[in-house]
C-alpha cells in the first residue's frame, strides 16, 4: 500500500470516529417536586406533587401549562417501617382542591391524600413510582415525639395580657426529632352582621424558632404583643358593617420535623425564587417531614387587651367591642 | 455656588431638648408560700399595677404581668409617684384541700392582696405580696 493510501485511510477513520448526532432541541427532563408533611394530629395525610423543568437543559418551553402536574393515576405509597420491614402500607389517591385566587400556570389542581394514623417517633417511607420515566422518587423521615405546653397554663384562672409592657412567654417541653417550632394564639370571636352572629376563629402564629440542639428540659420564648395586633389587622377584613366580639384565645405551639426546619431556615436566608436549596427527596426535590400541634384552650384576655383590640392603632377599624361590650362612638 | 445652594441645614446630632421620661423600677418578688399545701399546687394568677385603689377595684390597670410558674420576680418601669398593686394566687389541688388550706371554694379558689407603693426616679422599689 502506498504511503498516500495509508494516510487517506487513517483520515477516513478519524472522520468516521468523530461523527455524532447532535439534538439541537433536546427536551429537558422534569424534576418531581414533592411536599408531604405528615400530620400527627389527624389520620388524613396530604401530599403535593408537581414537577419542575431545568431551563438550562431544555431549549423548548413546556408545550402545555398542565404539564407541571403529573398523571393523576400514580402509585404513591406511604409505608410505616419497623426495623427493616414494612408493617403498614397505604396508597395516596388524588383529590381535587379549590385553588386560591391569583395567577397559576395550570387550570386544574389536585393533591394526593391517604388515611393513616401517624405515630410519634416512628419511621415512615414515601415512594412515588413515575411510570412515564420509570423513576422512583423516595424519602424517609422519623416523626416528632409528643411535647407539652407548660406556659401559658391554667386558663381557668389566668388571663393573657397582650401589651408591650409585659409580653407573653411560651414554654414547652422538647420534642425529639423536631427542629422548628411556631407559636401564637387562636383568637375566637363572634362576628355580627346585622342580626346574624357567626362564631369565628383566626390563627395567629407570631414567632418561629429553630431548635435543633437539646437545650434542657424545656424551651422558653416570648412573643411581641404588637405583632398580635398587626397580624390580626392583616388577616381580618375591616368592614363598617361587621362588629366583632372577642370570646377568648387558645395558646398554640406547632412543631415540625428537622427536615422542615432545614428547609425553612434555608428559605429564610436564600433568594426569593430559589426554594430548593434543601431537599430530602431522592430523585426529586421537596421535603418529607412531620408536624404536631399542641394547644391550651380557653384563655380570656385582660381588659386592657380587649380595649386595645377595640381602639388600638392597628385594629381599631376591625370593630371589636371593648371591655364593656360597646364601641365608643357607635356600635355594640 | 450651586453646591452651596443645595446644602440643607444639617440635622441636629445631639438630642438637645429631648429628655427621657424619668422612671423608677418596681420589683415584685412574687413568692409562693403556704404552711402545709404543696407549693406546686398553688399558682400565680395575676399581678397588676394601677394609679389608685379605685382603679384597681374597677380593673383599670396601668400595667399587668403575664405571670407564670417559672418566674418569681416581675419588673415594672413606672414614672415616679404613688401606685397600687394587686396580686392573686389560686389553689389547684383536688378534693377539699383548697378550702381546708384557706382558699375560698375548692379547686381554683383564689386569694387576692393589694397594697400601695412609691416609685422614685432611678430607684428600685421591692414589694413582696403576702396573702392571708
Amino acid at each position: 500500500m502506498s504511503r498516500q493510501a495509508i494516510i487517506l485511510f487513517l483520515v477516513g477513520l478519524v472522520m468516521l470516529g468523530c461523527e455524532t448526532e447532535v439534538d439541537v432541541f433536546k427536551l429537558g427532563e422534569s424534576t418531581p417536586v414533592v411536599y408531604c408533611i405528615l400530620n400527627q394530629d389527624t389520620t388524613v395525610q396530604s401530599l403535593r406533587l408537581s414537577r419542575s423543568y431545568n431551563s438550562s437543559l431544555a431549549a423548548v418551553a413546556p408545550d402545555s401549562p398542565d404539564s407541571l402536574l403529573f398523571d393523576r393515576a400514580l402509585d404513591i405509597v406511604l409505608e410505616k417501617v419497623q426495623g427493616s420491614s414494612v408493617v403498614k402500607r397505604t396508597f395516596f389517591i388524588p383529590v381535587d382542591v379549590k385553588k386560591d385566587e391569583g395567577f397559576f400556570p395550570y387550570t386544574e389542581h389536585w393533591i394526593y391524600q391517604t388515611d393513616m394514623q401517624v405515630l410519634p417517633n416512628t419511621t415512615y417511607r414515601l415512594i412515588i413510582y413515575l411510570s412515564e420515566s420509570e423513576k422512583i422518587v423516595y424519602s424517609t423521615c422519623t416523626t416528632v415525639t409528643p411535647f407539652d405546653i407548660i406556659n401559658p397554663a391554667y386558663p381557668e384562672v389566668r388571663l393573657i395580657h397582650l401589651q408591650t409592657d409585659h409580653n407573653p412567654q411560651f414554654s414547652w417541653t422538647k420534642s425529639n426529632n423536631a427542629g422548628i417550632y411556631q407559636f401564637g394564639f387562636s383568637l375566637h370571636y363572634d362576628e355580627y352582621i346585622e342580626d346574624r352572629v357567626t362564631l369565628k376563629t383566626v390563627n395567629l402564629f407570631l414567632n418561629t424558632t429553630f431548635m435543633l440542639e437539646s437545650a434542657g428540659h424545656y424551651y422558653t420564648q416570648s412573643i411581641n404583643s404588637a405583632q398580635f395586633y398587626i397580624r390580626l389587622h392583616d388577616l381580618l377584613t375591616a368592614d363598617p358593617a361587621i362588629i366583632r366580639k372577642c370570646t377568648g384565645v387558645d395558646a398554640i405551639v406547632l412543631c415540625g420535623g428537622e427536615e422542615l426546619a432545614y428547609l425553612v431556615r434555608l428559605q429564610q436566608g436564600g433568594q426569593t425564587f430559589n426554594i430548593m436549596e434543601y431537599s430530602n427527596i431522592l430523585n426529586g426535590v421537596g421535603v418529607f417531614s412531620s408536624r404536631l400541634i399542641r394547644q391550651v384552650n380557653g384563655f380570656k384576655l385582660t381588659n386592657q387587651t380587649i380595649d386595645s383590640l377595640a381602639y388600638g392603632k392597628y385594629t381599631h377599624d376591625l370593630n371589636f367591642l371593648d371591655r364593656n361590650g360597646i364601641r365608643e362612638g357607635g356600635g355594640g | 455656588m450651586g453646591l452651596q445652594s443645595c446644602e440643607t441645614d444639617s440635622l441636629p446630632t445631639t438630642p438637645e431638648g429631648i429628655e427621657a421620661e424619668p422612671v423608677g423600677t418596681l420589683r415584685v418578688w412574687f413568692k409562693i408560700s403556704h404552711p402545709w399545701l404543696p407549693l406546686d399546687r398553688i399558682v400565680r394568677t395575676g399581678l397588676h399595677v394601677a394609679k389608685d385603689g379605685m382603679e384597681i377595684y374597677k380593673g383599670y390597670y396601668l400595667q399587668s404581668a403575664n405571670v407564670t410558674d417559672f418566674q418569681e420576680n416581675y419588673f415594672f418601669y413606672l414614672a415616679p409617684g404613688n401606685y397600687y398593686y394587686e396580686a392573686s394566687i389560686a389553689c389547684i389541688c383536688g378534693g377539699d384541700s383548697c378550702s381546708a388550706g384557706g382558699f375560698p371554694g375548692n379547686q381554683f379558689g383564689s386569694k387576692h392582696t393589694m397594697g400601695r407603693f412609691t416609685i422614685e426616679k432611678d430607684q428600685v422599689t421591692t414589694i413582696i405580696p403576702t396573702f392571708q
